[in-house]
């Protein structure tokens, strides 16, 4: 491998993100996050308001990227079977025998919409794809195609009828991507596209191989002790229990974030370092991914809900508080 | 190839924080160091220290170096070096390349090269300034402004301090001289090693009081006292010599008092009246009624003579202290120790009367008139009297005398015991005689003396007729004790 290699990478996803930027527009950073997360062989969970175009978005994804792409939505009557199989009784050679029948989760990328609206049964049959990439019915296991990636939405204003994520799920998301409104100059576009006779033609860019490949260089990436430690130490500040913690985490912070939120700081930065064109990692890298890294793995109390003190906040005051 | 390239780097860096650390450390540590400066300054104002600005200025050296080398012991090392140069915006890459040196991987290769060409686009002559900041210099300046206003203040402390220093230049000043005198003494072949042991001791007892002196005054009382005590010494010593060896340390002492005699010091003048003392000694000197003479014939004997001095109590009328005359009376009392009367006046008196009456009369002669008329009473009977001379009995008593009803004579106070003694005495109608007139007090009719070297003087010459007259041992150990207690 040479730099020249990297160079191609950094070349080849900059094309992607403009592909993507043909079908959505704005939320840059969005389509940077989500496709570090796939980079790095995570899954991520949006939230935004109805009609930003999540849905689009990992569509349009799923086309530049080349990969196969399913759709679950999830309603309440959903269970679990219907996300991932089940056994069917079919005729093989006159006998009755059961086949398995994959559910739509074996596909490489999953859009697991209004993930919040099904039933925590049905919600916890995603667990074991996201964490292990395999799914389990029965006695036998199955492997997820590689890649694999499931991308949740949810709707942070309707409550009515939904089932909020339990933390070990929430945990398993590598990323929480808030999806923010667009601009004037946005929305003009997105109008423009959308209510027009304007055709945009999505170009695949890269294939399921390539992602692997991927992969496989950013895990290679280099991170001084000192950006380690540093990264760390943010995941250590979140918690109110450990020696140390500021009076601000005690008070609004009921629960830190988990070892897995410090592996998605890890490989999110060095997918970022790569993205830029370095073989290494910076602090800014870790306070960049830090935002959707950890803003899902943080519980907060009662006093931060009646203070409105969001999980961001939070980070932001750590962030603040903690040293290079 | 990148891994020196990348080590030369951190070498420089190293360099360059290290320059920097070093002037951070002169900055901080020159205003650390001028706001010690004017603080001393400051307090010099309240607390008497002499040239403050020497004590402050080592501070600030102090406060300069102190700093200079925790910079210089606190080094930068690599990983310090190597994070520095990374906020000149090589994010991370050179931190990252110093722990991945010896990696050998592709990654590393690349990261490596990377960081190097990073590296050839840093302008390290520009990277690594420092500035101090902007209130601290406007900070020192005021201080420093400060500073020397203050220097400028006068406060009593201030002139305290100066005197202090003078006194204490004078106390060392004086103590080397009292070594010297030690030395030239200890040089004198006739003084025994116990003697010297003596001197050492009362040379030591006045390094303590010079250590104690707080003004000028207090140095030269301590220096007279030494020489004082130890001519003192030397006289005790003498008496215990034969005549032979008295001459030699006569000659000697001469030979000391020549030496000082540039210096223009009171020792040696007492040195050299001690020496011809020693040298006389066996010859009595006449009393001429001066009280720096005292004339041993003249007193001790305790007979008619002394009644004949009696008469010169008369004389001491003639000082209207005429009541002199009545010591001479007295005088026969002293035959008999009805030195009472004058014994009481001062008992020293008393026993002058009948022994050492060159001790009562040569005090009484030449000071007991200053001091009191109980001392010129009975003194005025050896002392010039018994020379026919008399007269010389000074006295400065008050024109105010107590007189009782029905007592011949005058009233007299003796100032020891306050008792209060009729005296009788007739004008003898010759000698010499003052007469001063007091409101109150004492004092000398002429010219004003310095009582010090008076004293000394005084002192001298009555051990130097000690040494020379055939007074009893017990009686010139009065003297000496008399003379010693008006040293203290």
């Amino acid at each position: 491998m040479e730099e020249k290699d990297l160079q191609q990478i950094v070349e080849k996803v900059t094309l992607c993100e403009k592909e993507i930027g043909k079908g959505i527009i704005g939320q840059k950073s969005v389509i940077r996050e989500v496709i570090i997360a796939m980079l790095t062989n995570g899954n991520v969970l949006l939230e935004g308001v109805p009609g930003l175009g999540k849905t689009q978005l990992v569509k349009t994804i799923a086309k530049v990227f080349n990969i196969a792409f399913s759709r679950i939505q999830f309603t309440p009557d959903l269970m679990p079977a219907d996300v991932t199989g089940t056994n069917l009784i079919i005729k093989e050679n006159g006998n009755n025998v059961f086949s398995f029948e994959p559910g739509p989760i074996f596909s490489n990328l999953v859009l697991a919409d209004e993930i919040n609206r099904a039933t925590p049964k049905t919600q916890s049959a995603l667990l074991e794809a996201m964490q292990e990439k395999t799914v389990t019915v029965g006695k036998k296991t199955y492997e997820m195609p590689a890649p694999f990636m499931v991308l949740a939405t949810q709707n942070p204003i309707e409550n009515e009828g939904t089932y909020p994520l339990p933390e070990a799920q929430l945990d398993r998301f590598m990323f929480k991507i808030q999806v923010d409104f667009p601009t004037l100059d946005e929305l003009k576009q997105i109008m423009d596209i959308t209510v027009t006779n304007k055709k945009v033609e999505i170009n695949p860019i890269m294939s399921g191989e390539e992602i692997i490949n991927i992969r496989n260089i950013i895990r290679d990436i280099k991170l001084s002790s000192a950006v380690e430690e540093y990264a760390l130490k943010l995941v250590v500040a979140t918690h109110p229990e450990v020696p140390g913690a500021t009076d601000y985490i005690k008070k609004y912070v009921s629960c830190g974030a988990s070892p897995r939120a410090a592996q998605a700081i890890f490989n999110a930065s060095k997918a970022r370092a790569l993205l830029e064109g370095r073989a290494n990692v910076s602090f800014d890298d870790i306070r960049a991914v830090a935002y959707p890294a950890l803003r899902h793995r943080i519980a907060t109390t009662f006093e931060a809900m009646a203070d409105a003190v969001s999980t961001d906040a939070i980070i932001s005051q750590i962030i603040s508080e903690v040293t290079e | 190839m990148e891994r020196k390239t990348i080590i030369n780097y951190i070498k420089r860096i190293q360099k360059k924080l290290l320059k920097r650390n070093l002037l951070k450390a002169l900055f901080y540590g020159t205003f650390i160091g001028v706001c010690g400066f004017f603080a001393v300054m400051l307090l010099s104002l309240v607390v008497p220290i002499y040239a403050p600005y020497y004590y402050a200025g080592a501070f600030l050296v102090f406060s300069i170096l102190c700093a200079e080398i925790s910079m210089l012991v606190t080094m930068p090392d690599r990983k310090t070096a190597a994070a520095e140069g990374d906020r000149c915006g090589l994010k991370e890459r050179l931190s990252t390349a110093l722990e991945n040196l010896d990696q050998t991987d592709d990654m590393s290769l690349i990261q490596r090269r990377d960081t190097v060409n990073c590296l050839k686009g840093l302008d390290l002559s520009k990277a690594f300034k420092w500035k101090p900041k902007n209130q601290c210099i406007i900070t020192m300046l005021v201080l420093i402004f400060l500073t020397t206003a203050v220097s400028f203040i006068d406060t009593p402390a201030k002139d305290a301090a100066i005197n202090n220093h003078e006194v204490a230049e004078a106390a060392d000043e004086t103590a080397e001289k009292l070594e010297k005198e030690l030395n030239k003494l200890s040089e004198v072949p006739e003084i025994s090693e116990e003697e010297l042991k003596k001197l050492e001791d009362l040379y030591k007892d006045s390094l303590k009081e010079l250590d104690s002196a707080r003004t000028h005054s207090e140095v030269k009382k301590a220096k007279d006292r030494f020489d004082r005590k130890a001519l003192n010494e030397l006289s005790s010593y003498a008496n215990s010599l034969s005549a032979e060896e008295k001459k030699a340390l006569a000659e000697s002492l001469e030979k000391l008092a020549d030496s000082y005699k540039q210096d223009d010091d009171s020792f040696a003048d007492a040195a050299g009246e001690m020496a011809s003392a020693l040298k006389n000694s066996g010859d009595q000197a006449s009393y001429s009624g001066d009280p720096s003479a005292i004339d041993p014939s003249k007193i001790g004997n305790g007979q008619s003579g002394q009644g004949q001095q009696g008469q010169q109590g008369q004389q001491g009328q003639q000082g209207q202290q005429g009541q002199q005359g009545q010591q001479g009376q007295q005088g026969q009392q002293g035959q008999q120790g009805q030195q009472g009367q004058q014994g009481q006046q001062g008992q020293g008196q008393g026993q002058g009367q009948g022994q050492g009456q060159g001790q009562g009369q040569g005090q009484g002669q030449g000071q007991g008139q200053g001091q009191g008329q109980g001392q010129g009473q009975g003194q005025g009977q050896g002392q010039g009297q018994g020379s026919g001379q008399g007269g010389q009995g000074w006295y400065n008593g008050s024109d105010h005398s107590d007189i009782r009803e029905g007592a011949k004579g005058e009233m007299i106070t003796v100032p020891d015991t306050y008792d209060s003694v009729s005296v009788t005495g007739k004008d003898s109608g010759s000698g010499d005689s003052q007469k001063s007139k007091i409101s109150e007090g004492l004092t000398f009719a002429g010219t004003a003396a310095d009582y010090e070297t008076v004293i000394t003087s005084y002192t001298g010459k009555a051990y130097t007729a000690l040494n020379s007259s055939s007074v009893p041992d017990a009686m010139k150990d009065v003297v000496k004790n008399y003379f010693s207690e008006l040293s203290e």
